[in-house]
């Protein structure tokens, strides 16, 4: 966007605040693009046009501003200054309210990022991206979804059977072995791997490193890719999980790099990349840093805290 | 002493007063975890017919956790009145539970009670409740704290601002102040969770809450909750703070954890009374929460109800200007839905106010537990009806911090306006000078805007 563009439509949101007796509801403007609420990191609705909605676009999307005024709400005693307030922060500020109540669209929008932050935890990766991301499957020893979340040692630990599995039909001893989880966010697992994971491999071959066969671990948890590199024997492995999610995103994903890692080894000896999503540091750019990244630990033979970057 | 009932016709055998204790609690994610919940809906039952029935002198001598081996154990045995404990030691858990509730039963003989008891005392009682007890049982022993001045009142509740950001941006920290200074919230203290636990970013974090409260002339109270030692160097250094703040627990492995020994707290202490900004005498702030101790195996095979309380006893040694439990933030290994975490906060704020701390709650959860707003909500309101001294004020109930929810400036104003309740009153004269609250403590048309605090 050019600077015309950009004065033409900050005049606009201004003109818009002054306009309203509310700053609509509670979905701030934030810094650059005022007035436009980030929509939440996932894929766009299908049109399904009827009578009643010719666009076919449903009810109004809860993610754009609201063009009507909220009736009932006092004027802002400084419009500029409380877009500039909220412009500080994330937090929920400027929402107005209904009696001591939240209005109804920040109450909505509450819900729906609350919604699409749990949808993130209790859905599991959908198979179809695990199998196009060419990830060989398998499970840890939580045998389902409750079990994973209420004991935790179960993600970091399979079965005999996998483990035996794992062994006999992976490539051991590569210089990088490459695993991924879902963690506390299938989400961002969908909407990361896809990208990161090709920028990952070539930038690997670009290093000319050899690489183990991928894995996908359904319910793992961070310590689990030490089990991975006790069975494999890998120099680098990588742990690409799902982090808990938050209101402000459902989809960050974060990468843990040990250097010759083992079970019960230290978190210090963990190095991490975190806050891996669209807004955050996007995945394609971010598989390529982890390539980097990977070299650097061969070639300084150390990670966490012994790494010198 | 007998650790055998039956029931129904069948034998229910409990090895130890761990093993009592552990099924006779409700269902609790944290006490699977560790193998010690009750197998049964009948073996609950049971634990708990055993336990109504022995004595609080069988309790005391059969320490869960002997006090040689724990600083926690000692810390409350040398807290407990011997004169008050010879008065009541006969009493079965089930005869306490009665006289605590009974109309017969007056405050000061309350107060007495209090005195006498121990930590496992008050966890074996609260076990025996329901969720009507707890909340009209909390409700018949307030207990207030006094920094600069007095919260917990009968007929007022307070709140903590908590104005968090991601990266202690204090331009953002600002401007949720004013947000929820706007809705009156905020007499309990403003207090800031910050990222960087270091002293220059606690002494910034101070100063700019400092700033605020002289700017507008706010009679309320500054905390910044880094690590207690990053807070003691910041205040040598000059910094302002009324009170200092720190996370406990129920074992002394799990204080080992958190940085934290009672030596440490008496120094904490002595220096917020010698350069604080406020008289007190109560200048100490705590968290807890149910589960930390599982959460990081230090549980000593205690279940996490009878953890908490220890905290609480622990705790009292400080004589507390406030105190809150964030059980639901801990996660679903401890606390796995909405009914586990409404209780945990019934619990909480019960066994706190029995121990005679001046108890407020963050019903609260993260992401990853079934726990939702609604459960939340609900657990807000009933630990108002019991008489909780204070909630936190988060903006819209999402500390983007943190990343869990909270109460909000909203939540906050609607439990006053329902349940007929006013701030402190030094604070309320305040925010009714400033236009926000109406005589009746009720928000009014300016309120809820924080533009306000640009313009005047």
């Amino acid at each position: 966007m050019d600077e015309q563009d950009l004065e033409s439509l900050v005049r606009g949101v201004l003109r818009d605040l002054l306009s309203r007796d509310e700053p609509s509801d509670g979905l701030a403007p934030r810094g650059a693009s005022p007035g436009v609420a980030p929509a939440p990191d996932r894929g766009g609705p299908t049109p399904d046009q009827s009578e009643d909605d010719p666009a076919g676009l449903g009810a109004a999307d809860l993610y754009a501003d609201d063009p009507q005024p909220l009736p009932g709400l006092a004027v802002p005693a400084d419009p500029e200054g409380l877009a500039r307030l909220r412009a500080a922060t994330t937090a929920r500020i400027g929402v107005g309210r209904a009696g001591p109540r939240l209005p109804h669209r920040a109450w909505l929008r509450f819900r729906a990022d609350h919604a699409a932050a749990m949808d993130a935890v209790f859905t599991d990766v959908s198979p179809e991206i695990i199998a196009a991301a060419g990830l060989t499957p398998v499970q840890s020893a939580a045998p389902d979804k409750a079990a994973f979340l209420m004991d935790p040692d179960l993600g970091r630990a399979f079965d005999a059977a996998t483990a035996a599995l794992i062994k006999q039909s992976c490539r051991s001893g590569a210089q990088v072995q490459v695993v991924v989880c879902d963690g506390l966010s299938s989400t961002a697992v969908e909407n990361n791997v896809p990208d990161l994971l090709p920028a990952l491999l070539q930038g690997l071959e670009r290093h000319r490193l050899s690489v183990g066969t991928p894995l996908f671990v359904k319910y793992g948890r961070v310590r689990i890719m030490d089990e991975v590199t006790g069975l494999l024997d890998p120099e680098v492995t990588l742990n690409l999980i799902g982090e808990r999610p938050g209101l402000v995103t459902n989809a960050s994903l974060s990468c843990y790099l040990t250097y010759r890692g083992r079970p019960g080894m230290a978190e210090s000896g963990r190095t991490v990349l975190s806050n891996i999503y669209r807004d955050g540091t996007p995945p394609a750019e971010a598989g390529a840093y982890i390539a980097d990244l990977s070299l650097k630990l061969i070639q300084t033979k150390a990670s966490g805290l012994d790494l010198k970057l | 002493m007998i650790l055998r009932t039956t029931l129904a016709g069948n034998v229910y055998r409990f090895a130890d007063l761990k093993e009592l204790f552990g099924k006779a609690n409700e269902e609790k994610s944290g006490d699977h975890l560790i193998g010690i919940g009750a197998q049964t809906a009948s073996e609950r039952v049971a634990a708990k017919v055993v336990l109504s029935q022995l004595t609080l002198e069988q309790i005391r001598s059969h320490p869960l956790i002997p006090p040689d081996q724990d600083e926690v154990s000692r810390v409350i045995e040398q807290g407990v009145n011997e004169t008050a404990y010879q008065r009541i030691k006969a009493l079965t858990v089930g005869g306490l539970r009665d006289y605590l509730l009974a109309h017969s039963t007056t405050a000061a003989d309350r107060q007495t009670v209090r005195a006498g008891l121990t930590a496992e005392m008050v966890a074996a009682v609260t076990k025996l409740m329901s969720t009507q007890d707890l909340v009209y049982g909390a409700s018949l022993l307030p207990v207030s704290g006094t920094c600069r001045y007095q919260i917990g009142r009968p007929g007022t509740l307070s709140f903590r601002l908590q104005p968090n950001h991601p990266k202690d941006d204090l331009d953002g920290i600002r401007a949720s102040i004013y947000e929820g200074l706007s809705y009156a919230s905020g007499d309990a203290v403003l207090g800031v969770n910050p990222v960087e636990d270091n002293v220059d970013s606690c002494a910034r974090i101070l100063e700019t809450l400092w700033q605020v409260m002289e700017r507008w002339h706010i009679p309320t109270h500054i905390c910044c909750l880094a690590h207690v030692s990053t807070q003691m160097a910041a205040v040598e250094r000059g910094a302002p703070a009324s009170m200092l703040f720190q996370s406990v627990a129920g074992t002394e492995s799990a204080n080992d954890d958190f940085g934290v020994t009672a030596a440490l707290l008496d120094q904490a202490e002595a220096l917020i009374r010698r350069h604080g900004l406020c008289a007190g005498p109560n200048l100490m702030y705590f968290e807890t929460g149910q589960g930390s101790e599982v959460s990081i195996g230090a549980d000593k095979g205690v279940d996490e109800l009878t953890l908490e309380a220890r905290t609480y006893g622990f705790a009292k040694r400080y004589h507390p200007f406030m105190v809150n439990n964030v059980s639901g933030f801990i996660g679903p290994e401890t606390i796995y839905d909405g009914r586990q975490m409404i209780r945990a906060s019934l619990e909480d704020h019960f066994m706190g106010k029995l121990i005679g701390l001046p108890m407020g709650m963050a019903p609260c959860y993260t992401n990853h537990t079934g726990i939702d707003q609604n459960d939340q909500e609900m657990a807000t309101l009933l630990v108002a009806l019991a008489g909780a001294n204070y909630f936190m004020g988060v903006p819209g109930g999402d500390d983007i911090m943190l990343s869990y929810q909270d109460t909000s400036f909203h939540d906050d104003a609607t439990m006053r306006e329902l349940l007929g309740l006013t701030p402190a009153p030094e604070f309320f004269d305040w925010a009714q000078e400033f236009g926000l609250l109406d005589a009746a403590g009720r928000l009014t048309e300016r309120a809820g805007d924080a533009s306000i605090f640009l313009t005047s």
